[in-house]
């Protein structure tokens, strides 16, 4: 009964920590206001990955969360496990339900500003976003493939939480924040949202979003277009520079000073 | 500086791939082989995409194995006989190698058939031909070829029907031999992802008896075609050929090639063969090492070998 009666209180929590922001954000004062730098990530040939700014307006006396999510993936991933002494690939595993890029910044650490239920809501760190994928064959050790997949997604810069980045700035008459997220080179393109949240006394008052488009520019764009788009005439071309250069380079050394 | 690579979805500081490409390149000028076995697992420990990397390897092995092929030809060390006869047989056995491992796929736990293959096949052409040319060396003054008693083995291919002579490679075989050789090698190259260069020089140094640089440079003639196939298979139906990524690999690579070329020539067969072996064994060590040692994360993006 104990047990039924806090899932329930929990259920609730929830529900209306996911309906709250709805009213807050009804052109309440103190509404955050916020400004995304730059509004748009153009991949080009020397993209290294780059820093996000995020900075705004935020209510006085307000913690304030912000992060970069989006573009829902569906990934094969084999798997390793041990034959007698040996390690092979003994299956695959299916995770779906997870977005390709998850950063999260917090102005204090997430847990003395957002209650567990809440925290999962709005899948606002990385034990949430391991609750949220589902995992196909079940193999029954689901902790371990979880853990596994997020180690490999937070060493390729694709999911991380930073507690304490936002920084809470400006005057008592004009309280502000300020964040800095790095966009890893290996996010795919596409588009994503840029979310803050405003949050006193442990209950999000204000959410707010705005779309981020992730684009490939210059030779990205225009090797992707005719690898996807005409891959018949890129493996070609491919092939015919391939060769160019191997001849070309031959015929530099062969009339170089050092040639035969 | 760094370069985005659109295909493989990450960048890549360039010094990287053109030292990695000189490296390999250097190799392939030498030994002949394409470097397919070193490049691949070299990428993929800088965070390339295993498939990215096989497919990318192949269209930067089609540049080195021009550079390489065009230095070998200049120095006379190529039959475009043998070579066209091995085309022939190197085509034929990756087909065939390629619905084998579509099976074993099927079938389940294909990753582990590969890295077993691999470490046997590697074990047994290192230790040999490490053995072999070590004795090589040792010997202060060749034995005369005419003095040998010709093997059973020998004496049962120079009997085989279509005797043909290879000129260039000093050698009358059975036009059966290097094509049905070939598609051993071919079957073995598919199922293990591979140019095959590391097994078909051993092979044709050994079975054909061919003189070691007539066989770097007619394997690296033989590669370029090869290459250039999977290239075009691998970008039109899988879309995994990086540009970007195999033209900084092939600079590096090309430029490596004639350095690897010319080393080959100062050094004597045996010599050539002893550097061989140990790099085979040193895969080979490195790849039971991934068999035994436990993996740094458990999951790896599925595609490929």
């Amino acid at each position: 009964m104990g047990t039924r009666f806090r899932t329930l209180i929990l259920a609730v929590a929830a529900t209306l920590a996911v309906l709250v922001p709805m009213h807050a954000a009804d052109g309440q004062p103190g509404a955050v206001d916020f400004e995304v730098e730059p509004g748009r990530v153009e991949v080009g040939t020397f993209f290294q990955g780059r820093p996000i700014r995020i900075h705004g307006r935020v209510a006085a006396g307000c913690d304030v969360v912000v992060a970069i999510t989006g573009g829902n993936v569906e990934e094969t991933y084999n798997r390793k496990g041990r034959v007698g002494p040996l390690w092979a690939t003994v299956g695959k595993v299916t995770i779906s339900e997870v977005p390709a890029l998850h950063l999260v910044a917090t102005s204090a650490p997430l847990s003395t500003i957002l209650p567990r239920p809440v925290i999962d809501a709005h899948m606002a760190d990385l034990d949430a976003l391991g609750r949220r994928a589902r995992i196909l064959p079940d193999s029954g050790d689901r902790d371990l493939v979880v853990a596994e997949y997020l180690a490999l997604k937070r060493g390729q810069g694709l999911v991380g939480l930073s507690e304490g980045a936002v920084r809470l700035e400006g005057t008592p008459g004009n309280p502000r924040f300020d964040a800095t997220l790095r966009w890893p080179a290996t996010a795919p393109i596409g588009t994503y949202r840029v979310v803050v949240w405003q949050v006193r006394g442990r209950v999000i008052i204000d959410e707010r979003s705005v779309a981020l488009e992730a684009a490939y520019v210059e030779l990205p764009r225009l090797i992707a277009h005719l690898a996807f788009e005409r891959s018949l005439a890129y493996g070609v071309v491919s092939v015919i520079i391939a060769v160019g250069v191997g001849f070309a380079m031959g015929l530099v050394f062969k009339k170089g000073p050092r040639g035969h | 500086m760094y370069l985005f690579l659109p295909i493989a979805g990450n960048a890549i500081n360039v010094l990287i791939p053109l030292g990695l490409g000189g490296l390999v390149g250097f190799l392939s000028g030498m030994f002949g082989v394409g470097g397919g076995f070193l490049m691949t697992p070299l990428l993929m420990m800088t965070g390339i995409p295993a498939t990215v990397a096989a497919a990318s390897d192949s269209c930067q092995i089609a540049a080195a194995s021009a550079s390489g092929s065009f230095a070998h030809a200049r120095l006379g060390n190529v039959d475009y006989k043998l070579g066209g006869v091995m085309l022939v047989g190197g085509v034929l056995g990756g087909a065939i190698g390629v619905q084998i491992i579509k099976v074993v796929r099927q079938m389940g736990n294909a990753d582990f058939l590969i890295g077993l293959t691999y470490v046997l096949v590697l074990g047994a052409i290192g230790t040999y031909m490490f053995i072999e040319s070590l004795r090589a060396i040792r010997q202060k003054q060749p034995r005369p070829a005419a003095k040998r008693k010709p093997s059973r083995l020998a004496r049962t291919l120079t009997s085989l029907p279509f005797q043909m002579d290879f000129a260039k490679s000093g050698i009358r075989q059975s036009v059966f031999i290097p094509i049905l050789l070939c598609m051993l090698v071919g079957i073995l190259a598919a199922i293990m992802g591979v140019g095959g260069g590391f097994i078909m020089i051993p092979a044709m140094v050994y079975l054909l008896r061919m003189p070691m640089h007539v066989a770097v440079g007619t394997d690296l003639f033989q590669i370029l075609f090869t290459s250039s196939g999977v290239t075009l298979m691998q970008a039109q139906v899988n879309h995994t050929v990086d540009l970007v990524l195999a033209l900084v690999l092939a600079i590096g690579s090309t430029i490596g090639a004639q350095f690897g070329a010319r080393v080959a020539r100062r050094l004597r067969g045996e010599q050539l063969r002893v550097i061989l072996s140990l790099i085979v064994l040193a895969v080979c060590v490195k790849m039971v090492y991934g068999l035994v040692a436990a993996p740094v994360n458990l999951l790896s993006r599925a595609g490929g070998h």
